[in-house]
């Protein structure tokens, strides 16, 4: 037997660390692949939503009557087509869902929660026709007093979004519902006496705003519903299986009723693992009996889906004269939107993950507002509690007149650190990171009048999960590999990669396609940097199955004991006999029939071993005193990519990470006015980086193998999101001598604090 | 023997105690155990699904993750991710 | 309300449609002609995903409107290779990993085909402020205007 947990990290490698071009890299230059909302079926309708024009209002009736009579409308649905489920947290797939609250997300039921919320859908013949059926039903609403913000949900008086919501996790239990969804704290030792200890202590308060994921691909899909109940989705998702188990709980339907078939992705970043549109599209269809159509526009997606929270931090961090952290405190408060479950949990985790700690707490709030209900954002909850840590880091480096590569170095975790979170870690490259940072050219070239230089790290754990995935080996020779996660940034080139350097067969022999929901086991979602890991896994291991039966079919064609056939470079190999005898893969797959049948292999399991990518980012920025505006001059991401299996494609995750935490960190945020509306729903108002506001992003990828993957690989798509926040701030900081701590650092906001500091 | 070691929110519902001895074996006879030495924590586990770290390796709903003679085990929130 | 008929040439092929006034020249390209590697992010002109080529203007299509593109003639992505051969833009794209998610991927090639007919040399800044109205969520621009650039040279070489 094959050794499946082998690892190849002393063996010289041949395709993995190269950079070949992606197998669908033609169909996406040429206009041929294939996105959500790309397809179309014959005698289709499409979906149109009404949303709610109020940020919280108690729904006294919906009559829709008057929209159902109108030509071309063939079928209307709201909360009463949708079965209701009690408030129980249940597995769904790998994650832990409320019911409740999902099928009150896509589709309100007693009240609005905020403006956008989903009320109703109709579907048509027509768009136009759909548009006026929507101003056709009639929703007559008691509107209430709404909240936005943190720090008055959670006041006493505050207009309570759920009724039944007590807060969890604080003794005693309340008896009175509150926005206040859930009190987490994790940490160890003892901060107070740690404190005491201190010679220097810094204590700063941090907002962030909401921001979204930005995806430019809105939320798009196409269902299918048979008078028999199957159920064909068609949509663009992070994870085909997790919305088909979603659908089916919300709709009723089973398992394998329902097929879903994930479209090409038009990023994600966390914002497509959740379901809109699928549910409501489905019901659509269900009830007309025809194929629906749905897309969600642009303001859709900024008003209903999306996005990740807005926050207000508190940090208090003490050191000891040599810049030895003593103890480091903070409360993180994280908007959830209109339903629980911020990311607060894994902010808090994460706060201090970078550092080996001696006295630590860090404590969370999940905070119930009238905003949509946030959704997953690439490292979710980590840029912001790490934006307020890495930023008095940096002013305690100040005052100490320490250089702020060597505080985190003094500081840094490394194998054996007991995380924040309890448990020790396992090798990571936090000091690699920060070593890389240091040698960096960027770090010691001058910089200019009203220039500053910024640093931080972040950390991400990065997650495996349930995965499944198969290898065929074709008559020709060739090879098909059927993945399950959805291929959002070059994971198909990946896994042929690392199926190429397993068979030693070259990769263009190779043909990655991701399957439907029918075609494998369960795969958890793509995200959490987990597909190349954890997909990667199932395709080294199933390549290694495929290759023993290669062998045993050639010792069966040569008439000799298994163990006398090895595999080497694409070939059998005779270990014993006078002359050396080789047969090529081609060769054997040409027989496969005569020898045994057609081969194939299939790897499912639940993937464990996951390592955290630990990352550190360099900026400088120039600061335009009369304006306000922050130019990022220059740019430098380094990270503990464990092995980057394609070079090029890890890179543009650090870059395309950095540069959305330039975005967060400079422009963008979601601005309500008072009645709770949100103003700026198009990319004109809501200013994601173009590409004249950017330089280049250099990148340094350093390699600290993760032992739990024959490859060492460790997932590497979300950690880049988190330094950029506190390395602009702190070059910001430094730039201009005044400490900044409000995000987004837009020129109103800085131009205000240089005149008035 | 095994130790489950509690921190932060975990360690404030046992009323503050930190460190159980544990006999399980595995995650799934952990489950069972916590019913009995520590009640409080057993519905956290069945129903808001949380991870266990053996000695540092996170294991996430998954049953038969071996628990050591000597192994440090904790309790942490599922871990997700964008 | 009555359709109006249009004619108009894309790509280098004659097409006839009818639309109404009010629908957009990407509506007609991706829902009556099945053209659907121009993509709409966002139906303001913010995004750029929709970049085509009208009488030789770069223009989003989501801010042209159907009955617009009569007598005119139109290039879209579907247009940029020729028979087997991509265009060395497009392949320049894939050598140096200049997509991800690949959803702007159409309407920056059409935008970079433009830059280049009018300008063979352009520095990083006038890639940058070309580019500036195509978005791209992944990629942090970087590779993307290192195959301008590379491409460029390449065009200029050959």
């Amino acid at each position: 037997m094959n050794d499946m947990t082998q690892n190849n990290l002393e063996r010289a490698l041949k395709i993995v660390g190269t950079r070949p071009p992606r197998p669908d890299g033609v169909d996406k230059v040429t206009g041929r692949a294939l996105f959500g909302s790309d397809k179309s079926l014959p005698n289709m309708l499409v979906g149109r939503v009404l949303r709610s024009p109020y940020a919280h209002a108690k729904i006294i009736s919906i009559d829709t009557s008057k929209a159902e009579v109108l030509n071309g409308v063939k079928s209307i649905v709201t909360c009463a087509d949708f079965e209701d489920f009690p408030s129980e947290f249940v597995p769904n797939g790998e994650m832990i869902v409320n019911l409740k609250d999902i099928t009150r997300n896509i589709m309100a039921r007693e009240k609005v929660l905020y403006v956008g919320h989903t009320v109703a859908a109709v579907a048509a013949t027509s768009e136009d026709i759909a548009e006026k059926a929507l101003g056709l039903i009639d929703i007559k609403y008691e509107v209430l007093p709404h909240v936005l913000e943190v720090e008055d949900a959670e006041k006493p008086d505050a207009p309570v979004l759920h009724e039944d919501m007590m807060t969890i996790g604080i003794e005693p239990s309340p008896k009175k519902a509150s926005n206040v969804a859930k009190r987490v704290e994790f940490g160890f030792g003892d901060v107070e006496k740690g404190f005491a200890e201190a010679d220097l202590i810094v204590e700063r308060e941090f907002t962030t705003q909401q921001v979204h994921q930005g995806y430019i691909e809105p939320h798009a899909c196409l269902a299918s519903v048979s008078e028999d109940g199957q159920a064909d989705l068609w949509c663009t998702t992070q994870g085909a299986f997790v919305v088909r188990n979603f659908c089916s709980k919300l709709l009723g339907l089973s398992a394998a009723q329902i097929k879903v078939t994930a479209s090409e992705i038009g990023g994600g970043f966390g914002g497509k693992t959740v379901v809109y549109l699928e549910p409501l599209a489905l019901a659509l269809s269900r009830k007309s009996g025809r194929p629906v159509k749905m897309e969600m526009s642009r303001a859709e997606v900024f008003t209903s889906s999306g996005p990740t929270s807005g926050a207000k931090v508190w940090v208090k961090i003490g050191v000891k004269n040599d810049g030895r952290i003593i103890a480091g405190d903070c409360v993180l408060k994280y908007q959830a939107g209109a339903f629980q479950g911020a990311p607060v949990g894994p902010g808090a985790m994460c706060a201090f993950a970078p550092y080996d700690m001696v006295n630590v707490r860090a404590v969370g709030y999940d905070i119930v507002v009238n905003r949509p209900k946030v959704s997953a954002y690439r490292a979710p909850g980590g840029p912001i509690s790490e934006y307020g840590v890495e930023s008095v880091l940096d002013e305690i480096a100040l005052k100490l007149e320490m250089d702020p590569i060597e505080i985190r170095l003094k500081n840094a975790a490394k194998e054996g650190t007991i995380a924040p979170y309890g448990p020790k870690l396992g090798p990571i490259g936090m000091i690699e990171t920060l070593e890389a940072a240091k040698a960096h050219p960027h770090y010691s070239a001058p910089l200019g009048p009203n220039q500053g230089r910024g640093i931080a790290s972040g950390f991400w754990f990065n997650i495996g999960g349930e995965t499944s995935s198969s290898i065929t080996i074709n008559e020709d020779g060739t090879v098909g590999l059927t993945l399950g996660t959805t291929d959002i940034g070059g994971s198909r080139a990946s896994m042929a990669m690392m199926a190429s350097e397993e068979l030693g067969v070259p990769m263009d022999l190779i043909k990655p396609v991701i399957g439907d929901t029918n075609s494998l086991g369960f795969n958890f979602l793509t995200g959490g940097s987990r597909a190349t890991f954890s997909t990667g896994m199932t395709v080294v291991r199933s390549t290694r199955e495929a290759i023993e039966e290669l062998k045993k079919r050639a010792a069966l064609l040569w008439e000799v004991d298994l163990n006398q056939v090895e595999w080497v470079d694409g070939h059998a190999r005779l270990i014993a006999g006078d002359e050396p005898k080789t047969m090529s893969l081609a060769q054997i797959a040409k027989q496969a029939g005569k020898t045994g049948g057609p081969i194939m292999a299939n790897c499912s399991m639940n993937v464990t071993g996951a390592g955290p990518s630990l990352g550190t980012h360099i900026v400088d920025v120039e600061v335009d005193t009369e304006t306000g505006k922050v130019s990022i001059v220059r740019y430098t991401a380094i990270q503990d990519a464990g092995k980057a299996i394609h070079p090029a494609y890890v890179e543009g995750q650090m870059q395309g990470g950095a540069v959305q935490g330039i975005g967060w960190a400079l422009n963008e945020e979601y601005i309500y006015n008072d009645k709770g509306e949100l103003e700026n729903t198009g990319f004109l108002d809501y200013r994601i980086p173009v590409c004249s506001d950017v330089p280049m992003i250099d990148t340094v990828i350093v390699e600290v193998p993760n032992p739990n993957h024959p490859y060492g690989v460790r997932g590497v798509g979300e950690t880049p999101i988190i330094p950029p926040l506190a390395a602009i701030s702190n070059a910001v900081s430094r730039a201009t001598n005044i400490r900044f701590n409000e995000l987004p650092l837009s020129p109103p906001k800085v131009l205000a604090k240089l005149m008035h500091g | 023997m095994a130790q489950l070691i509690l921190t932060g929110s975990l360690k404030s519902l046992a009323n503050g105690v930190a460190e159980f001895n544990i006999q399980a074996r595995n995650v799934h006879q952990l489950v069972v155990e916590l019913k009995q030495i520590c009640p409080v924590l057993a519905p956290l586990i069945e129903s808001e699904g949380f991870a266990v770290a053996i000695d540092g390796e996170i294991y996430q709903d998954i049953l038969f993750a071996p628990i050591g003679e000597n192994s440090e085990v904790h309790l942490i929130p599922p871990i997700g991710g964008g | 309300m009555s359709k109006t008929h249009v004619s108009t040439c894309i790509n280098g092929d004659t097409h006839e449609f009818l639309c109404d006034t009010q629908n957009t020249l990407l509506d007609v390209l991706r829902h009556e002609l099945d053209l659907t590697g121009s993509k709409e992010g966002c139906a303001t002109g913010d995004c750029g995903a929709c970049s085509v080529m009208l009488d030789d203007r770069l223009v989003c299509a989501c801010l042209v409107l159907g009955v617009e593109a009569d007598g005119k003639e139109i290039e879209t992505i579907e247009g940029m290779s020729s028979g087997s051969e991509l265009h060395p833009i497009q392949q320049k794209f894939i050598d140096l990993a200049a997509l991800q998610c690949g959803i702007c991927t159409p309407g920056v090639l059409v935008a970079t085909k433009a830059l280049l007919t009018k300008n063979k040399n352009p520095s990083e800044e006038e890639v940058r402020f070309w580019l500036a109205g195509n978005l791209c969520r992944c990629t942090g621009y970087d590779k993307i205007v290192r195959a301008v650039l590379e491409v460029a040279a390449d065009m200029r070489n050959a």
